[in-house]
């Protein structure tokens, strides 16, 4: 038998559990009862007791959850002080920035790197950057960036004895930069990438007054992964690089040929 | 009304993200040959399919597909994003047919200048089933320049919106309409270039708020309806 409590009155009836869900009407004010199980009685908790079960349940996972996240965060601090020392460690043994190879420059870059940069650009492999297992971003900072150039002549000015013992006559021979040019936006492939699922990033700052294009291919195969544009005077990021061991081979000038896949005027890049 | 009034608005457009859904079966019935357009137009929706039916290009795909090298994706993808319904007649089957002559026509754009855009114009005007419209999608994703200024998008709803006379700063090219709008293409731009520079934005953030808003907005009396608050104010006090 269930006993059922009339809410308006509370007045006490007594019902089959078989009629579970039907209604009266109640005798004393006439209101109607719906016939259902009476709610469990709240027992109020006393200092100590156990905790319902659902709640230390809640409380469980919660620590097991908490346990581990400040186990995460030990993790995490170590890691970072992991990846910051091979960042630094790679940093100081990395090897020397590529410059680009064109004459004119000053500066102890020429000096060291202007044998190496003499002929086509794909020799210029003291450029190559190892990618570090876990530093996957590779960042080329301002591989053109020589020195500041005067007017559009980027080579009017700036040049040593090394620069021109490597440079022949033709600095004195260049046209002065062209008001029209043929040139590509930044970014602008010359081939398909090869493997976009990478994480790396190569970010080239061209700061001089030249077009560029910047080549990076595989060490061992050969093969171009990235091959693009980059105007004068800006700058432009290629990114999903796989990890790999790369050479990074680039040319510069003005006035874009596209029959050649290169700058046309030649006589203010480099030369075959 | 000034476009100046909205530069807030202007400058935080999300123009690189505005995109349009296509369906593959819009398409389908040019994708199953061999032919370049065929794998090109294969190519972009391998790449950019949300799921098997649809596609979903915004105008940054646009952008990057721009700096590939062969450019057949980009103008499969520029096309597709331009009309998601597909083109009207047979216009679509007449740019596959010519696909070669218009890539060739967009890697000279791509890579130097257009001084003289009555005589590139001309150029384009033998590639049947590109118009105005598509063309000038396909130049401005491409970064290409016009007679020293960046393109931009001009289509019918761009010509719209000038028509209506609705901002004061467009006034210079209230003129255009469908039949001269390829003729004075440069005079746009430069209107479109001084707008920009007197606001401090990019261009084609000016075509966009067009193009989204420029249909939608009407011109309110807001000194007038001032005016009368003022005067209300007045009286109750």
């Amino acid at each position: 038998m269930l006993d059922i409590a009339c809410r308006q009155c509370g007045a006490i009836y007594h019902a089959d559990p078989a009629h579970l869900g039907k209604r009266l009407r109640c005798t004393q004010c006439g209101s109607i009862i719906v016939i259902e199980n009476p709610p469990p009685a709240a027992v109020p908790l006393k200092a100590g007791d156990a905790l319902p079960r659902e709640h230390s349940k809640d409380v469980s996972v919660n620590a097991t959850v908490r346990r581990p996240s400040s186990r995460r965060a030990i993790y995490l601090g170590v890691s970072a002080l992991i990846v910051s020392s091979f960042a630094v460690w790679w940093w100081h043994s990395r090897p020397q920035m590529p410059v680009v190879g064109q004459r004119g420059q000053v500066g102890s870059a020429v000096t060291q790197q202007s044998k190496i940069y003499e002929g086509r650009p794909e020799q210029a492999n003291s450029t190559a950057r190892n990618v570090p297992p876990d530093a996957e971003r590779i960042t080329v900072s301002n591989p053109f960036d020589t020195v500041p150039h005067k007017g559009n002549n980027p080579f009017a000015e700036g040049q040593n004895d090394q620069a021109h013992s490597t440079s022949s006559d033709s600095a004195n021979t260049l046209d002065p930069r062209p008001k029209h040019y043929r040139s590509l936006p930044s970014g602008a492939r010359l081939s398909d990438d090869v493997g976009i699922d990478g994480h790396g990033e190569l970010s080239i700052s061209n700061q001089t007054d030249l077009d560029a294009v910047a080549r990076l291919y595989d060490r061992s195969t050969l093969e171009t992964v990235r091959w693009f544009f980059v105007r004068a005077n800006s700058s432009y990021t290629v990114n999903s690089i796989p990890q790999g061991d790369y050479i990074l081979a680039y040319t510069t000038g003005l006035d874009w040929a596209d029959s050649l896949n290169c700058p046309a005027n030649r006589r203010v890049g480099l030369e075959d | 009304m000034l476009l100046a009034d909205f530069v807030d608005l202007i400058s935080n457009m999300p123009v690189s993200n505005q995109a349009f859904a296509s369906k593959r079966s819009t398409w389908s019935g040019h994708m199953n040959g061999k032919d370049a357009a065929g794998v090109a137009l294969q190519a972009v929706f391998d790449a950019h399919s949300i799921d098997s039916e649809n596609i979903f290009l915004s105008r940054g795909d646009l952008r990057a597909l721009a700096l590939k090298p062969h450019l057949a994706e980009f103008v499969m993808a520029t096309i597709i994003w331009g009309y998601p319904r597909g083109m009207r007649g047979h216009n679509f089957k007449n740019v596959i047919s010519h696909l070669e002559a218009l890539r060739q026509l967009l890697l000279d754009a791509r890579s130097c200048p257009i001084s003289d855009w009555t005589s590139h114009w001309e150029r384009l005007s033998e590639i049947h089933g590109i118009g105005l419209s598509t063309y000038t999608k396909l130049l401005h994703f491409l970064s290409a320049k016009i007679e020293g200024h960046e393109a931009l998008i001009l289509d019918q709803r761009i010509i719209e919106v000038a028509q209506q006379n609705l901002f004061e700063e467009l006034a210079p090219i209230r003129g255009l309409n469908s039949t001269n709008a390829a003729r004075l293409y440069p005079e746009y731009l430069v209107c479109m270039d001084n707008v920009a520079s007197t606001l401090s934005l990019p261009p084609d953030r000016i075509e966009f708020v067009l193009f989204e808003f420029g249909l939608h907005l009407k011109s309110g009396n807001e000194g007038g309806i001032a005016e009368v608050k003022a005067n209300l104010a007045a009286v109750v006090q």
